[in-house]
This record gives C-alpha cells, structure tokens and sequence, in this order.
C-alpha cells in the first residue's frame, strides 16, 4: 500500500480533515510501532495497549507538533517512552528487580508459538534479555530497524557518540552469548 | 555506502557470528490485528473524550447537590434552635408587653397543663366546714 508523504498528512491534519489524516498516519506508521514496542515488551496484549496508547498520545498531541523533528521518529519517541514506562511501572508495582522483569518476560519468549522450533532465534531473543533496557533498545532500533544514529539520537536524545558505544558493547555481549555453550 | 551497508559492514568486524545469522521479525502480530486498529484507537479516543464530558456534567450536578446538603443539614441544626431562642427571649423579655391574643398565638401550640386543688367537694358539710376553718364570711362573698 502506497502511504501519503508526512508534510501531505500533516497539511490534511491541519486544514479540517484531522480525523482522515490521523487515520492515514494510524495505516502508515501502525507495523513499525507495533513491532518495535512488542520486541520490548515481548506480550502482544501488553504491545497492543501501548500501541494504542501511542496513537492517542500522537493524536492529543498532533496539534503541537512543530515539524522540528520528522514525524515518525516524534512517534517513535512516544512509543518507546510508552515502552520504558510500562517496564518501569511493572517494576514498581510488583516491587521487582531487573532481573525479575526480564524473567517474566523471558518466560513469555518460551510460550511465543513463533520461536518454537527455532532455537538460534530464541538464544538470540533471550540475549537480548539480558541487556540493560536502553541498551536493547539501542540495539533494536539499529540491528532490527536499521536506523541512522541520528534519527536514534533524536528519539532517544542521547548523543550519536554514546549510541555508538552502546550499540557496540549490546552487539558483543550478544555475540558472546550466541557462541557461548 | 548506504546505511544498511554500514551496519552490516559494522557488525561483521565486531560480531561475525550474530552478522551471518538471517534477521527475522519473530514476533508477528495476530492475523487481522492492524485491520481495525485505527478503529479501536478512534473509540478509545472517542470514549475518553465522552467520559470526560459525562465527568464534568457529574461534577456540575454533584456541586449543587452538596450545596442543597449542606442546606438542608444547616437547616436541620439551626432551624428548632433559632425558635427554642425566640420563644425563650419571648418569655424572658417580651411576655409583658405582649397582649393575650398575642400570647395565645405564642403559646397556643403548647399543652397548657393546669394545676387543680379540690377545696370544695360535693358535700355541703365539707363545705361548710372549710367556710369554718378559714373564717371565711359567706355574706361577703354572696354579696349579702
């Protein structure tokens, strides 16, 4: 399916048609949120809401949007404050340490119907697991989203010389648990 | 170089194991989920919108029924009061100058409770007795 160029549906936003034009930018942009949330959050249900979510927040916040930033990496930056909140929260409210997060969600990997039968993947995906959160997520927006560390810098606002050094130290821990025994 | 060159270049330097591994997305979405997605965002952003408009109007009626509480609860403890004080200040400052009718009208609502003596009873010796003992002259008070 061919998608409206951003400046095309913030102009549609903009003049009248603001329901069409965040319908259209729900259709363009709803796979890459998705995905890039239910890789942190593992849980489809829990990628849903938070999916949701960041559209509603994309929505309330539309009006303000300043163009400063290209539209998709504005929306990437909800939804991974969406991702790092909703980890937090689930950390505060069952009063649990890192580890146990990344348990939880560990456990959720073994009951993923996609993974089953693939075992280089799921030693893979459970790698990641171990990384600290922005770490995996460094690691994702490059490895997976094959991201520029620009774009990476404006959404996660840290600068491209420490995403480097990030992206670098996941990719060898990873490598060291892939050919570890 | 484009980016994916970059990237591929970069990690094949730092990580040729996980380089020669085939990237996949492990984790589709249910068939059919990003076919109504907008939809269920839009009835999400509809029903907060609408809940907000019914929390307000809850809010605005739920305002003047505390008022009309506090009325009523204001009205319970200082209405008999205020009466108890008027009635009181009546008998206190006010009876004298007050006239019967305007007493009764005061007073009317109260069982008046009259305290009755028996000094004279059927029987004309008692009577005549009592006349006796208290020296009391009947042709003074017949007029006689």
């Amino acid at each position: 399916m061919e998608h409206q160029a951003d400046n095309e549906l913030l102009q549609l936003f903009n003049n009248g048609s603001s329901h069409y034009a965040f319908n259209l930018i729900i259709k363009k942009y709803q796979q890459r949120v998705y995905t890039h949330v239910r890789r942190m959050v593992i849980d489809h249900d829990d990628a849903s809401d938070l999916t949701q979510n960041t559209f509603i927040k994309v929505w309330h916040n539309l009006p303000k949007f300043r163009e400063d930033s290209q539209l998709f990496t504005w929306i990437y930056r909800i939804a991974t404050n969406e991702c790092l909140n909703f980890l937090k929260n689930k950390r505060k409210r069952f009063f649990l340490p890192i580890g146990d997060v990344e348990g939880e969600l560990s456990d959720k990997l073994a009951h993923e119907p996609s993974l089953k039968g693939d075992a280089i993947e799921m030693k893979l995906q459970k790698a990641l697991l171990l990384l600290p959160e922005k770490q995996r997520l460094v690691f994702n927006m490059r490895y997976y989203n094959e991201m520029k560390y620009e774009e990476m810098s404006e959404v996660l606002g840290t600068s491209v010389g420490a995403l480097k050094a990030s992206y670098h130290h996941a990719v060898q821990k990873i490598e060291n648990y892939l050919t570890s025994d | 170089m484009n980016m994916n060159q970059e990237n591929d270049n970069e990690l094949k330097k730092s990580a040729p194991y996980l380089a020669s591994l085939e990237k996949k997305n492990s984790f589709q979405a249910p068939e059919g989920f990003f076919e109504d997605l907008s939809s269920k965002i839009e009835d999400k952003i509809q029903a907060a919108t609408t809940g907000k408009k019914h929390t307000y109007l809850s809010l605005h009626y739920v305002k003047y029924a505390a008022a009309a509480v506090v009325l009523l609860v204001a009205g319970y403890f200082f209405y008999p009061s205020k009466t108890v004080l008027q009635k009181n200040t009546l008998t206190a400052w006010n009876v004298d100058s007050l006239t019967d009718d305007e007493l009764l009208d005061e007073w009317g609502d109260f069982p008046i409770e009259y305290e009755t003596e028996t000094v004279v009873s059927n029987d004309d010796a008692d009577m005549i007795n009592y006349l006796i003992d208290n020296k009391v002259d009947v042709t003074e008070i017949n007029g006689i």
